[in-house]
């Protein structure tokens, strides 16, 4: 053993606790090992040029200790989101802390209970999607808990997960890892919302791994509200087989740092993908998302569109990579990002790009930054809507569709609600808009 | 209601209009005519308060107050409201919200209670009517995917809801088939009033059989150049504008 060490690190365990069968040992092992290697990634990295983690890797966060006052938590999370669920799982700071009702189709659990009782199921996909460095193989060092679902036949009701960084008094760290299994000819949707708690820093380092199998159909979107001592650090891993559908559709408002890495390989033929997403930042608010897109077998199609508003003296960055391998003749591959720009201060990175192996390719990239429409600025004032409102109304409607987009109409509203709350003048649009 | 006096305005460095005189009293219909790039337009978006239009010049009083030193939407409030040539399509924001939206500032700004969803809805279908506009057009996204005929009866449909005290209409006759040019011209004539000031700026003077003005001025080289009743639009469809040349001096017959 080493001296005393700070920051991270130390949370990194030299030993991986024997929980589970052999592969999860060593799978877990192998994390804590490469990561104590090769470190936490630096400006260095292609992948992190823009994204600064250094606060986040010198601070110290305790491991969040397991919750005991679930029903709190249950009715917090209900209260965010604003419904009664039909299927509502709750997880906080890492761990599963309650099941609110049941659907057809799908069978939910805790993580840790099904890699006691039924870890073969989890073989071949937990910590096989996702990628194993970094902020990942923090994750595969130190999950305590997370969920599995298990989506059987057609779901009739959305399969809401919510996770919850709890309030704390010190800097705390959580590690919710999620495996979602789509089984052939299945179909689901599934809300996945991370939601803060105010109080002191707070680290969520989550994966999320979804096989979509033959010819089945997934909804799943990702809302992710931050705040200023939020850091948010996820990795969501998809991989598609024959004629599967899969449409990822997110929101991230905010936070120090909120962070996406999604990987989506589209593995057997037919296969199609949707990666939506919108974000805001405002303040010091920094948002990254690190979209690749890989097309490994023949016909697949990716569309990729995200929009951007970037307000104060925030930070996004978009990197969406598309890679068609040569197998992967009559690849669609589409991507789009726009960008609304509000202050001089704020700063977006963005760059799509497309690395084509085979001559049978339809594909297209691009990415815009620009200001408010003068023109129609001009048009809604000249009917009596005053500045400030014309402009939050015309920024509001620029992610408005995407945001629309998600497939569970209290969680679009939720997240519109929450875009609104972030607008200066977003009340009075809530108002005209109701 | 309305006075310019010798507005000269740039546009980018240059002079568009130079020396505009004109009057407009509450209840009348006046027209504008002239040839492209008279001025015409740009005398529609100085009045509606559009960026870019440097006033040298001369000023425009609108009820005794200087229009010029008003925001866009504190015209709006107080009465003015321009039927754009070329709506603008805002996608993402339905044409519902984006009148109630305006509806609603503009009587917040006169000091009137606002209209909730249900007494708008009801309140926009009633204003929809006069320009046959239906429900579909007025949930769609404001112009977006409309022809040129639905987005001119967008714009009176507008008019409507907002209750000007001065409209001005820039070239709404121009893109529309004879029956959209009916539907519109009912709209506007329904919506004529003594307290209503209506400018009607216009190239030809088809528009000008549907709504017959009380005045015609001709605008060329950014001065009104003649001023007459509504036979001078006869005379400049006989002989053109080629006829009133460069002639500096207003003439009045």
């Amino acid at each position: 053993m080493s001296a005393h060490e700070e920051g991270l690190m130390a949370a990194v365990p030299r030993t991986a606790p024997s929980v589970g069968p052999e592969w999860l040992t060593s799978l877990r092992r192998e994390a804590s090992e490469r990561l104590r290697e090769s470190g936490f990634p630096g400006k260095k990295h292609e992948k992190w040029r823009f994204t600064s983690v250094r606060e986040v890797v010198g601070t110290s966060f305790e491991a969040a200790a397991p919750p005991s006052d679930e029903a709190a938590l249950m009715r917090w999370a209900s209260e965010q989101l604003g419904d009664e669920a039909a299927l509502r799982i709750v997880l906080a700071d890492g761990r599963l802390v309650g099941v609110e009702g049941e659907a057809a189709g799908v069978r939910v659990e805790s993580l840790a209970k099904a890699i006691e009782s039924d870890a073969s199921a989890l073989e071949g996909v937990l910590g096989q999607l996702a990628p194993r460095e970094h902020f990942a193989a923090l994750n595969a060092a130190l999950f305590q808990d997370g969920a599995l679902v298990r989506i059987t036949g057609e779901v009739p009701t959305p399969i809401q997960l919510v996770h919850v960084a709890r309030e704390s008094e010190s800097p705390t760290a959580a590690y919710p890892r999620i495996v979602v299994l789509a089984a052939p000819g299945s179909r689901a949707t599934l809300i996945e919302s991370y939601l803060a708690q105010p109080g002191a820093k707070h680290l969520t380092s989550a994966v999320t791994e979804v096989l979509v199998d033959e010819d089945a159909r997934l909804e799943h979107a990702r809302f992710v509200l931050g705040h200023e001592r939020t850091f948010h650090l996820a990795y969501l891993a998809v991989r598609q087989a024959r004629g599967s559908f899969y449409a990822s559709r997110v929101v991230t408002l905010g936070g120090a740092l909120s962070r996406l890495d999604l990987d989506a390989q589209l593995a057997g033929e037919g296969a199609e993908v949707v990666l939506e997403g919108v974000y805001h930042v405002d303040g010091t608010e920094h948002v990254d998302h690190q979209l690749w897109v890989e097309h490994a077998a023949p016909h697949t199609t990716s569309t990729t569109r995200y929009r951007g508003i970037l307000d104060g003296k925030g930070h996004a960055v978009l990197n969406a990579m598309g890679i068609v391998r040569p197998s992967a003749r009559g690849t669609v591959a589409h991507q789009e990002n726009r960008n609304l720009l509000l202050s001089d201060d704020a700063t977006i990175d963005t760059k799509p790009h497309l690395e084509i192996e085979t001559d049978d390719v339809k594909a297209s990239h691009g990415a815009t930054i620009g200001a408010v429409d003068d023109a129609a600025l001009f048009y809604l004032r000249a009917r009596g809507i005053p500045e400030a409102e014309a402009r939050d109304l015309l920024t509001f409607a620029f992610v408005r569709e995407l945001v629309e987009h998600i497939p569970h109409e209290p969680t679009a509203r939720a997240a519109s609600e929450a875009v609104l709350g972030r607008l200066p003048s977003g009340a009075r649009i809530r108002e005209v808009t109701a | 209601m309305l006075k310019i006096e010798n507005l000269h305005v740039r546009v980018d460095g240059k002079a568009i209009l130079k020396g505009l005189n004109l009057e407009l009293h509450a209840g009348e219909v006046a027209a504008i005519m002239g040839p492209n790039g008279s001025g015409k337009s740009t005398l529609s978006y100085v009045l509606a308060g559009r960026e870019g239009y440097e006033v040298t010049e001369g000023r425009v009083l609108y009820d005794g107050k200087d229009l010029l030193a008003m925001a866009p939407e504190e015209r709006a409030a107080s009465g003015v409201f321009l039927a754009f040539q070329y709506p603008i399509e805002i996608p993402g924001v339905s044409n519902v919200y984006f009148m109630k939206a305006a509806v609603n500032a503009v009587r917040k700004a006169r000091g009137e209670s606002e209209l909730d969803a249900i007494q708008f809805m009801r309140f926009a279908r009633e204003k929809a009517k006069l320009v046959k506009l239906d429900d579909a057009l007025l949930k769609r996204a404001v112009n977006e995917g409309f022809s040129g005929g639905e987005k001119k009866r967008n714009e009176i449909f507008q008019m409507a809801a907002l209750e000007p005290r001065l409209a001005i209409l820039d070239e709404t006759d121009s893109g529309l088939d004879i029956d959209a040019l009916r539907i519109v011209s009912e709209g506007v004539n329904a919506l004529r009033s003594p307290e209503r000031a209506m400018l009607l700026i216009t190239h030809y003077q088809r528009l000008l059989e549907h709504i017959v003005p009380d005045r015609i001025h001709v605008l060329v080289d950014g001065r009104i150049v003649r001023s007459g009743d509504r036979t001078l639009a006869h005379e400049l469809e006989a002989e053109g504008y080629a006829a009133f040349g460069k002639a500096g001096a207003t003439a009045s017959v």
